[in-house]
């Protein structure tokens, strides 16, 4: 079982997404930040806790404050042992293929999936 | 005294002379002997042997010794002469001794012979010694009468009281007086004074006998004789011891040659002084003393100027020939007397011929007291004697030159006479000439002989004058034309005696008149020749003319030249043509004519005025070449190069060059118009070109033409620079070498553009474009932002419904289906607004390079139309082919890809067991091809050309906002691509793509 963490400032996208990963049944915990920021904060929380980091990352790109992109750049930064177990996917409502293209720049970046999630991703992700 | 006797020795008998010897030897005289036989050597010996005395035989066989007695008397000869004689009679020895012989020996008495010969020796020694004494005493006597006759210098004394006087024979002589019959008294010596000179000698007497001076007078005289005599008189008065005076002694002296001599002198002086040859006297340093009048008026100088310098010194001059200068010189050296003709100067300077005729004079005792020279002004002798000698050499020449030989042919007798000449111009030895009338024809041409056989018979018979040229052969076989002509000299009845006549050689004349038919005809063939009378009218032209003028001959002749005048030149410029050949000066130049049939034609002039005796011209020759091609060539290039400066004015662009062999810059107008300066107001060269350059930009360029230097490479420089009105300015320049065969530069030309205008108009489309590219972005932004705001709230409905979906048990129909009516229209706005962001996006961005990965760009699109709603599944079979890189916009293929393979998976026919989509790309080095084929609906063949069209949509089915093909073909336009459509209804489409490949090939 997994820890899933939901980054997107959209209530209503945080819901369904909770829900779907939720009903998929693969999370034995599921965190739902709101914003890049809070994420980071959160994973760097658990850092000095000494606890793992969540296996699988859903993360929005347009988001105020901090985008997903900056948000990348940032989770670079953690060391490469608290990361190396940790999956992100990229979900957003963009299709731009300049967005697709510039996630698949980073190694830790394994989909790109478009909006509204849907339980066949989390089965293809397993 | 004489150590030996010289003995003449008349005799003809050996043995006698023999005999008289040995007695002379016994009696112990030192002698030598010459023994003559005869009287011409008797003669000769008394001159050459001179005796001191002879012994003769008495009877010789010429003469005997009475006659040798005479001939001694004759000639003077005073020596002892003793005759030696084998018998004689008594009388004949009287005879013989008063003849002057001084003794006689006969034969058998020899021995007394020496003693004899001493004896008359003696005697003849002692007579000389006196006759030497008397000699002396009587010339003594003769001399005194001498000097006084020398001296013509008589003495007189008169006795004061009776007045007679007694003259010496000297003043006798003087008054021609006779010494023995004249009692001469004061009264007669009156009577002989001239009566003009009577007072003053009476006066002078009478004067000084009251004077103890010696009185001095010097009158005339009349001789007996009728003479005048001029005589010095000088006497003193004697005294007796009681002072009374008693005498007067005196001197008279003849001084008449003296006073000629003197007024000879006067005379002669006054004809120096006045003659009009030039007269210089010196002294012996040839310093002048003195010169005449003349000499003045002939040289110019006058005569303080002169004296006390040597004529040559002021005389001499530059033409004055240094030969006679030295000849002078060594004269005067030698103190000889010389004439000379010379050139001198006169004082202005101007030359004359002078014949300097010069003599030393001397005084008494020989000492060289100066020089008296007579110079003659001979300039027109001289002018003369050069121009004779001119014409006699001109004379020389002429006759030597001119080969005219003469000959003369004796008919009835066929005797025919050469002259030297003839021999010369025949080439024939004078030995080798017959002398004969066929010795000449033999001579002459075989082809010519004939006809002057027949001239020289017609000329006999009278018919003609001989006149002929005809052709010989010389001995070397070398032809010579001669020209002969004859007269017939005939007797009283016309029958011909002699024919003489003249031949000149002519072969050069010949061969020059050859040459001149030559020239004649080539220049005839080669040149368009006219000849005009000097009025212009024409007399002649040739073939040339005629063609080029497209006249005839019968045309052009006797009309006016002007018939061809163009009217293309200014009258001064013909004005100038005719006053140069009038003047009988060629004129070359160009003209531009008019052929008879309007054609214009440009010729090379050159007239020739041919001038009379005068020095007028009578005829023009003018001869043409036709020049119209180059003339049309320079028009064209002068036509281009005012269209070049043209161009160059209205496109900004000077040229320039340097020769790179003088280095010397040339600039063209422009260049200085660009640079807002005066044509030429600055020298061309490097350096001033540098020093209108902004100084900012020096440092660049001249390490741009420095380079440019060391490389000889082509090459060019932007700069700016200030204009007049002091704001920047942009110029460019570009510059190219040029070669010699031996790869040597030699020249660096090049273009000069004034960039201002492009530079500004550049630097504003820089700035537009920069502007829009900013607007551009922002648009993009906008657009991204816009899509992303409208598409999520669209996918959080999608997940929404999608979880109401979920949620709603199976059995609820009726809601099931409004829940799925709801995703369709949200699917088709989401799909809307992607494709109108496509849109908006593909006519606005640039194309953005980069490689393109074919198989992960279908791979994506795959992966994002898998999720696709409501769409079955349908088989998917890719092929990719991608050799080397393929460069293009990877977001513009992508959304190719994507909806080419959406349309295949959405119009799939859900009818058919096996719906498939193949994709397959080849991807190559110029073009990648890309097709989707799949075996869905089809397209109907009317629809088909119309699927590319904005909002068409083709089927009913569609649930697209028909704008998918649309942008499929706007885009591939903005990638320069093609897509080819293959569709049958029902059965399937297949879209082709052909996209080119943007990888730019090195």
């Amino acid at each position: 079982m997994k820890h899933v963490l939901l980054i997107d400032d959209n209530a209503v996208d945080n819901f369904i997404n909770k829900l779907i990963v939720k009903e998929s049944k693969i999370a034995d915990s599921i965190t739902v930040m709101n914003s890049g920021v809070d994420a980071l904060e959160f994973l760097n929380n658990l850092i000095s806790k000494g606890e793992p980091f969540p296996e699988l990352i859903f993360l929005d790109i347009r988001m105020p404050e901090m985008d997903g992109f900056e948000f990348l750049e940032q989770f670079a930064k953690f060391p490469e042992d608290v990361k190396d177990k940790c999956s992100i996917n990229m979900l957003s409502s963009s299709n731009d293929p300049s967005d697709i293209k510039r996630a698949g720049e980073y190694p830790y970046v394994k989909n790109f999936f478009n909006k509204p999630m849907k339980a066949e991703m989390i089965s293809e992700i397993k | 005294m004489k150590t030996k006797l010289k003995i003449l020795h008349l005799e003809d008998t050996p043995a006698d002379a023999e005999l008289v010897e040995r007695e002379l030897k016994k009696g112990n005289i030192q002698f030598e002997t010459l023994v003559v036989g005869t009287k011409t050597a008797f003669e000769k010996a008394l001159q050459e042997f001179v005796p001191d005395i002879i012994i003769a035989d008495h009877s010789l066989p010429s003469f005997n010794s009475l006659d040798a007695i005479r001939i001694m008397k004759q000639k003077g000869i005073k020596i002892p002469i003793i005759l030696v004689t084998a018998t004689v009679s008594d009388e004949y020895a009287v005879e013989v001794m008063k003849a002057g012989a001084d003794d006689y020996i006969l034969k058998d008495r020899l021995h007394r012979l020496p003693q004899a010969v001493l004896n008359s020796m003696e005697k003849y020694s002692l007579e000389s010694a006196k006759e030497a004494v008397i000699d002396e005493l009587i010339s003594s006597q003769l001399h005194l009468k001498e000097a006084q006759g020398i001296a013509k210098l008589g003495s007189w004394e008169t006795d004061l009281q009776t007045f007679n006087i007694v003259w010496s024979e000297e003043t006798h002589h003087i008054f021609e007086t006779d010494l023995k019959i004249l009692q001469v008294t004061h009264e007669v010596f009156l009577s002989f004074v001239h009566p003009d000179d009577r007072h003053k000698v009476n006066t002078a007497f009478e004067n000084s006998l009251t004077s103890p001076l010696e009185t001095s007078v010097e009158h005339r005289i009349i001789s007996t004789n009728g003479t005048l005599k001029h005589v010095l008189e000088n006497w003193k008065i004697v005294q007796d011891d009681k002072g009374h005076s008693v005498r007067a002694v005196g001197t008279c002296q003849d001084i008449t040659e003296r006073k000629h001599a003197e007024e000879e002198i006067t005379k002669l002086s006054l004809v120096a002084r006045k003659t009009s040859n030039a007269v210089v006297i010196t002294d012996a340093e040839e310093k002048i003393q003195w010169v005449n009048d003349a000499f003045i008026f002939m040289t110019g100088f006058e005569l303080n100027e002169i004296i006390g310098k040597r004529p040559g010194s002021f005389l001499q001059g530059p033409e004055t020939d240094p030969e006679h200068v030295r000849y002078m010189r060594r004269k005067i050296r030698n103190r000889e007397a010389f004439n000379c003709d010379t050139i001198n100067y006169t004082k202005t300077g101007n030359k004359y011929w002078t014949r300097i005729q010069c003599q030393p004079e001397f005084d008494s005792t020989g000492e060289l007291t100066g020089f008296f020279s007579i110079q003659t002004d001979i300039t027109k002798d001289k002018e003369a004697e050069q121009a004779i000698y001119r014409l006699s050499e001109r004379l020389t020449l002429a006759t030597t030159s001119v080969k005219m030989g003469i000959w003369d042919w004796d008919v009835v007798n066929n005797k025919l006479i050469w002259d030297k000449t003839m021999y010369g111009i025949f080439g024939v030895a004078e030995d080798k000439f017959s002398g004969a009338y066929e010795a000449w024809a033999a001579t002459v041409h075989p082809e010519d002989i004939d006809e002057e056989n027949e001239k020289v018979q017609s000329a006999l018979r009278g018919d003609t004058k001989f006149d002929s040229e005809f052709r010989i052969v010389w001995p070397d076989s070398s032809i010579r034309y001669i020209k002969g002509d004859a007269i017939v000299v005939r007797d009283d009845t016309g029958k011909p005696l002699r024919m003489i006549g003249t031949n000149l050689d002519i072969t050069e004349l010949k061969k020059a008149e050859r040459e001149i038919t030559d020239y004649k005809y080539a220049l005839n063939k080669s040149s368009i020749l006219a000849i005009t009378d000097q009025k212009g009218i024409i007399k002649y032209v040739n073939k040339n003319f005629c063609d080029i003028s497209k006249y005839s001959a019968r045309e052009l002749v006797g009309q006016d030249h002007r018939i061809i005048n163009s009217g293309y030149h200014p009258k001064s410029y013909l004005k100038n043509l005719w006053v140069t050949i009038a003047n009988g000066i060629i004129w070359k130049g160009e003209l531009k004519n008019k052929a008879k049939d309007g054609t214009i034609y440009w010729v090379d002039t050159t007239i020739v005025p041919f001038l009379d005796e005068k020095g007028k011209p009578y005829q023009y020759m003018a001869i043409r070449s036709d020049i119209t091609e180059r003339k049309k060539a320079e028009e064209n290039l002068r036509e281009s190069e005012i269209r070049l400066k043209e161009a160059q004015a209205i496109s900004h662009t000077a040229n320039w060059e340097i020769d790179l062999i003088t280095n010397l810059s040339s600039w063209s107008d422009e260049f200085y118009r660009i640079f807002g300066l005066e044509k030429g107001a600055i020298q061309p060269s490097l350096d001033a070109f540098y020093n209108l350059i902004l100084p900012s930009d020096r440092p660049v360029a001249r390490k741009g033409i420095r380079e440019a230097f060391e490389t000889f490479k082509d090459s060019n420089l932007n700069f700016s620079f200030k204009s007049k009105d002091g704001s920047l300015n942009y110029a460019y320049t570009e510059w190219r070498f040029e070669f010699d065969k031996d790869k040597k530069p030699v020249r660096l030309y090049g273009i000069l553009q004034d960039t201002t205008e492009r530079k500004i108009a550049e630097e504003k489309l820089e700035q537009q474009n920069i502007e829009l590219k900013k607007t551009n972005a922002e648009l993009d932004r906008f657009v991204y932002s816009t899509s992303h705001d409208l598409r999520a709230p669209l996918t959080s409905l999608q997940g929404l419904i999608n979880i109401m979906d979920d949620s709603l048990p199976e059995a609820e129909h009726g809601q099931k289906e409004l829940v799925g009516m709801m995703k369709q229209s949200i699917t088709k706005l989401d799909s809307f607004i992607e494709d109108i962001i496509s849109y908006s996006r593909n006519s606005r961005t640039e194309i953005e390079k980069e490689a393109i990965n074919f198989e992960a760009l279908i791979n994506e699109s795959l992966q994002t139309l898998k999720y696709m709603e409501g769409e079955p599944a349908c088989e998917i079979k890719m092929e990719v082919v991608q050799m080397g890189k393929f460069i293009s916009d990877n977001r513009r293929i992508s959304i190719i890809i994507n909806n080419l393979i959406g349309n295949a998976i959405k119009y799939q026919d859900k009818t058919k067991p096996n719906p498939y989509v193949t994709i397959s790309v080849q991807s190559e080095e110029s073009k990648a091809i890309i097709t989707v084929e799949d075996n869905g609906i089809g397209i109907a063949d009317d629809k088909q050309e119309r699927i590319f069209e904005m909002f068409y949509r083709a089927t009913k089915l569609s649930t697209g906002s028909g704008l998918g093909m649309y942008i499929v073909n706007e885009t591939l336009e903005k990638l320069n691509g093609i897509i080819a459509t293959k569709s049958k209804l029902d059965s399937g489409t297949t879209f082709t793509v052909s996209i080119p490949n943007l990888i730019e090939i090195k």
